[in-house]
Protein backbone atom coordinates (compact mmCIF):
# COMPACT_ATOMS: atom_id res chain seq x y z
CA UNK A 1 0.00 0.00 0.00
CA UNK A 2 1.20 3.49 -0.79
CA UNK A 3 0.48 6.03 1.93
CA UNK A 4 -0.02 9.75 1.82
CA UNK A 5 2.21 11.55 4.31
CA UNK A 6 0.90 14.40 6.41
CA UNK A 7 3.51 16.32 8.38
CA UNK A 8 3.11 18.50 11.41
CA UNK A 9 4.33 22.01 10.53
CA UNK A 10 7.12 21.68 13.13
CA UNK A 11 8.35 18.52 11.44
CA UNK A 12 8.47 20.11 8.03
CA UNK A 13 10.20 23.21 9.40
CA UNK A 14 12.78 21.02 11.10
CA UNK A 15 13.55 19.08 7.91
CA UNK A 16 13.51 22.19 5.72
CA UNK A 17 15.88 23.92 8.14
CA UNK A 18 18.46 21.14 8.34
CA UNK A 19 21.89 22.19 7.13
CA UNK A 20 22.29 19.68 4.33
CA UNK A 21 23.92 19.68 0.94
CA UNK A 22 21.73 19.39 -2.14
CA UNK A 23 22.58 15.68 -2.38
CA UNK A 24 21.88 15.22 1.32
CA UNK A 25 18.40 16.72 0.88
CA UNK A 26 17.71 14.49 -2.11
CA UNK A 27 18.90 11.48 -0.11
CA UNK A 28 16.65 12.49 2.80
CA UNK A 29 13.72 12.95 0.41
CA UNK A 30 14.10 9.40 -0.92
CA UNK A 31 14.70 8.09 2.62
CA UNK A 32 11.39 9.59 3.68
CA UNK A 33 9.83 8.40 0.44
CA UNK A 34 10.39 4.84 1.69
CA UNK A 35 7.89 5.58 4.46
CA UNK A 36 5.15 5.85 1.83
CA UNK A 37 5.58 2.22 0.95
CA UNK A 38 6.52 0.86 4.36
CA UNK A 39 5.35 -2.69 4.86
CA UNK A 40 2.77 -3.66 7.46
CA UNK A 41 5.36 -6.07 8.81
CA UNK A 42 7.73 -3.21 9.64
CA UNK A 43 4.98 -0.84 10.73
CA UNK A 44 3.33 -3.30 13.09
CA UNK A 45 6.51 -4.90 14.40
CA UNK A 46 6.49 -4.34 18.20
CA UNK A 47 10.19 -3.43 17.99
CA UNK A 48 9.16 -0.39 15.93
CA UNK A 49 6.31 0.74 18.22
CA UNK A 50 6.51 3.31 21.00
CA UNK A 51 3.22 3.91 22.75
CA UNK A 52 0.59 4.37 20.03
CA UNK A 53 3.21 5.41 17.46
CA UNK A 54 5.22 3.71 14.74
CA UNK A 55 8.88 4.67 14.79
CA UNK A 56 10.44 4.72 11.33
CA UNK A 57 14.23 4.71 11.55
CA UNK A 58 16.57 5.14 8.65
CA UNK A 59 20.15 6.18 7.99
CA UNK A 60 21.39 8.23 5.06
CA UNK A 61 24.63 9.97 4.19
CA UNK A 62 25.46 13.65 4.10
CA UNK A 63 28.84 14.50 2.58
CA UNK A 64 30.06 11.02 3.41
CA UNK A 65 28.87 11.27 7.03
CA UNK A 66 26.29 8.83 8.33
CA UNK A 67 23.07 10.48 9.58
CA UNK A 68 20.62 8.34 11.58
CA UNK A 69 17.14 9.85 11.57
CA UNK A 70 13.98 8.88 13.44
CA UNK A 71 10.44 9.69 12.41
CA UNK A 72 7.61 9.21 14.90
CA UNK A 73 4.49 8.37 12.95
CA UNK A 74 0.87 8.36 13.99
CA UNK A 75 -0.50 5.50 11.92
CA UNK A 76 -4.00 5.76 13.37
CA UNK A 77 -5.35 6.84 9.95
CA UNK A 78 -3.36 4.14 8.10
CA UNK A 79 -6.59 2.39 7.16
CA UNK A 80 -7.44 5.53 5.17
CA UNK A 81 -4.06 5.52 3.45
CA UNK A 82 -2.58 8.31 5.58
CA UNK A 83 0.43 8.39 7.91
CA UNK A 84 1.02 11.43 10.07
CA UNK A 85 4.65 12.31 10.70
CA UNK A 86 4.40 13.92 14.11
CA UNK A 87 8.01 14.12 15.29
CA UNK A 88 11.50 13.81 13.85
CA UNK A 89 14.99 13.90 15.29
CA UNK A 90 18.58 12.95 14.56
CA UNK A 91 21.27 11.48 16.79
CA UNK B 1 22.61 -10.73 -0.22
CA UNK B 2 26.32 -9.95 -0.43
CA UNK B 3 26.59 -9.70 3.32
CA UNK B 4 25.72 -13.40 3.50
CA UNK B 5 28.79 -14.35 1.52
CA UNK B 6 31.25 -11.97 3.17
CA UNK B 7 32.19 -14.43 5.95
CA UNK B 8 32.63 -17.13 3.31
CA UNK B 9 35.03 -14.88 1.46
CA UNK B 10 37.02 -14.24 4.61
CA UNK B 11 37.07 -17.89 5.58
CA UNK B 12 37.97 -18.86 2.05
CA UNK B 13 40.84 -16.40 1.93
CA UNK B 14 42.10 -17.28 5.38
CA UNK B 15 41.70 -20.99 4.75
CA UNK B 16 43.53 -20.91 1.44
CA UNK B 17 46.38 -18.92 2.89
CA UNK B 18 46.64 -21.01 6.02
CA UNK B 19 46.66 -24.19 3.97
CA UNK B 20 49.47 -22.82 1.85
CA UNK B 21 51.38 -21.49 4.82
CA UNK B 22 51.00 -24.64 6.90
CA UNK B 23 52.83 -26.71 4.31
CA UNK B 24 56.28 -27.79 5.54
CA UNK B 25 57.86 -26.01 2.63
CA UNK B 26 56.12 -22.73 3.41
CA UNK B 27 59.17 -21.26 5.11
CA UNK B 28 60.77 -21.34 1.77
CA UNK B 29 57.68 -20.37 -0.20
CA UNK B 30 58.52 -19.48 -3.73
CA UNK B 31 58.06 -15.96 -5.01
CA UNK B 32 55.24 -17.32 -7.14
CA UNK B 33 53.41 -18.73 -4.13
CA UNK B 34 53.75 -15.49 -2.20
CA UNK B 35 52.57 -13.53 -5.23
CA UNK B 36 49.53 -15.80 -5.49
CA UNK B 37 48.74 -15.34 -1.80
CA UNK B 38 49.08 -11.59 -2.17
CA UNK B 39 46.62 -11.69 -5.07
CA UNK B 40 44.22 -13.76 -2.98
CA UNK B 41 44.48 -11.20 -0.19
CA UNK B 42 43.94 -8.33 -2.64
CA UNK B 43 40.87 -10.02 -4.08
CA UNK B 44 39.34 -10.53 -0.64
CA UNK B 45 39.92 -6.91 0.32
CA UNK B 46 38.59 -5.74 -3.03
CA UNK B 47 35.43 -7.73 -2.42
CA UNK B 48 34.89 -5.94 0.90
CA UNK B 49 35.66 -2.58 -0.71
CA UNK B 50 33.17 -3.21 -3.52
CA UNK B 51 30.60 -4.14 -0.92
CA UNK B 52 31.35 -0.98 1.05
CA UNK B 53 30.93 1.11 -2.12
CA UNK B 54 27.55 -0.47 -2.89
CA UNK B 55 26.40 0.26 0.68
CA UNK B 56 27.57 3.86 0.37
CA UNK B 57 25.63 4.21 -2.89
CA UNK B 58 22.49 2.81 -1.27
CA UNK B 59 22.90 5.14 1.72
CA UNK B 60 23.28 8.09 -0.64
CA UNK B 61 20.33 7.03 -2.75
CA UNK B 62 17.56 5.97 -0.41
CA UNK B 63 18.97 5.28 3.04
CA UNK B 64 18.99 2.04 4.97
CA UNK B 65 17.45 0.67 8.13
CA UNK B 66 20.03 1.22 10.90
CA UNK B 67 19.68 -2.30 12.31
CA UNK B 68 20.41 -3.79 8.89
CA UNK B 69 23.43 -1.55 8.47
CA UNK B 70 24.64 -2.35 11.99
CA UNK B 71 24.51 -6.05 11.21
CA UNK B 72 26.37 -5.45 7.96
CA UNK B 73 29.10 -3.53 9.84
CA UNK B 74 29.53 -6.39 12.29
CA UNK B 75 29.88 -8.95 9.51
CA UNK B 76 32.24 -6.71 7.51
CA UNK B 77 34.50 -6.20 10.55
CA UNK B 78 34.52 -9.94 11.26
CA UNK B 79 35.43 -10.49 7.62
CA UNK B 80 38.29 -8.01 7.87
CA UNK B 81 39.45 -9.79 11.04
CA UNK B 82 39.54 -13.08 9.14
CA UNK B 83 41.50 -11.53 6.30
CA UNK B 84 43.88 -9.84 8.77
CA UNK B 85 44.60 -13.15 10.47
CA UNK B 86 45.73 -14.76 7.23
CA UNK B 87 47.69 -11.65 6.28
CA UNK B 88 49.66 -11.87 9.53
CA UNK B 89 50.92 -15.25 8.35
CA UNK B 90 51.59 -13.93 4.88
CA UNK B 91 53.62 -11.01 6.25
CA UNK B 92 56.35 -13.43 7.35
CA UNK B 93 56.90 -14.66 3.82
CA UNK B 94 57.40 -11.38 2.01
CA UNK B 95 60.76 -11.40 0.35
CA UNK B 96 61.25 -8.56 -2.08
CA UNK B 97 60.46 -4.85 -1.99
CA UNK B 98 57.72 -5.15 -4.58
CA UNK B 99 55.83 -7.66 -2.43
CA UNK B 100 56.32 -5.53 0.65
CA UNK B 101 55.01 -2.45 -1.16
CA UNK B 102 51.93 -4.35 -2.34
CA UNK B 103 51.39 -5.66 1.19
CA UNK B 104 51.56 -2.11 2.58
CA UNK B 105 49.06 -0.92 -0.03
CA UNK B 106 46.67 -3.66 1.03
CA UNK B 107 47.23 -2.77 4.69
CA UNK B 108 46.21 0.80 3.97
CA UNK B 109 43.04 -0.34 2.20
CA UNK B 110 42.18 -2.75 5.03
CA UNK B 111 42.75 0.01 7.61
CA UNK B 112 40.57 2.47 5.68
CA UNK B 113 37.75 -0.07 5.37
CA UNK B 114 38.02 -1.01 9.03
CA UNK B 115 37.91 2.66 10.03
CA UNK B 116 34.78 3.32 7.96
CA UNK B 117 32.86 0.32 9.28
CA UNK B 118 33.97 1.09 12.86
CA UNK B 119 32.86 4.72 12.53
CA UNK B 120 29.52 3.65 11.08
CA UNK B 121 29.08 1.24 13.97
CA UNK B 122 29.80 3.99 16.50
CA UNK B 123 27.31 6.37 14.90
CA UNK B 124 24.63 3.70 14.68
CA UNK B 125 25.10 2.73 18.33
CA UNK B 126 24.48 6.31 19.47
CA UNK B 127 21.07 6.31 21.17
CA UNK B 128 18.30 8.70 20.23
CA UNK B 129 17.08 10.93 23.07
CA UNK B 130 14.00 9.74 24.96
CA UNK B 131 10.66 10.73 23.44
CA UNK B 132 8.17 12.93 25.25
CA UNK B 133 5.09 11.10 24.02
CA UNK B 134 2.65 13.24 25.99
CA UNK B 135 3.98 16.43 24.40
CA UNK B 136 3.97 14.85 20.94
CA UNK B 137 0.38 13.76 21.42
CA UNK B 138 -0.76 17.19 22.62
CA UNK B 139 0.98 19.05 19.82
CA UNK B 140 -0.32 16.61 17.21
CA UNK B 141 -3.88 16.94 18.45
CA UNK B 142 -3.60 20.73 18.35
CA UNK B 143 -2.25 20.70 14.76
CA UNK B 144 -4.83 18.18 13.54
CA UNK B 145 -7.73 20.00 15.19
CA UNK B 146 -6.58 23.31 13.70
CA UNK B 147 -6.19 21.79 10.23
CA UNK B 148 -2.48 22.61 10.15
CA UNK B 149 -1.20 19.24 8.91
CA UNK B 150 0.73 19.52 5.64
CA UNK B 151 0.40 16.94 2.88
CA UNK B 152 3.92 16.18 1.63
CA UNK B 153 4.24 14.51 -1.73
CA UNK B 154 6.95 16.28 -3.67
CA UNK B 155 10.45 17.53 -3.00
CA UNK B 156 9.10 21.09 -2.97
CA UNK B 157 6.51 20.10 -0.36
CA UNK B 158 9.23 18.76 1.90
CA UNK B 159 11.85 21.44 1.33
CA UNK B 160 10.01 24.64 0.36
CA UNK B 161 13.14 26.72 0.97
CA UNK B 162 15.22 24.55 -1.35
CA UNK B 163 12.88 23.82 -4.23
CA UNK B 164 15.67 24.58 -6.73
CA UNK B 165 17.78 21.73 -5.37
CA UNK B 166 15.88 18.99 -7.09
Amino acid sequence: MRFYLDHRPAVRSFLDGLTLSRLGRISLFYTLHALRTVSDAERLNPANRVGPYFVFRRTFREKGRLVPIRFVVDDGPAAYGVLRVVFVDLT
Amino acid sequence: MTVDVLPEVALGAAGAMRAALDRPSSREASAQTVAALLRQSALSLDFVRTYHDSLAAELDHKGMHPDVLLDVCRVALETLDGIAESRRLLAKLLADDEQKAEFRRQDELAAALRQTFTEWQEVLNRPFPPLDLKKIEEQTRADVDAGRMIRVETFEDLFPSHADDQ
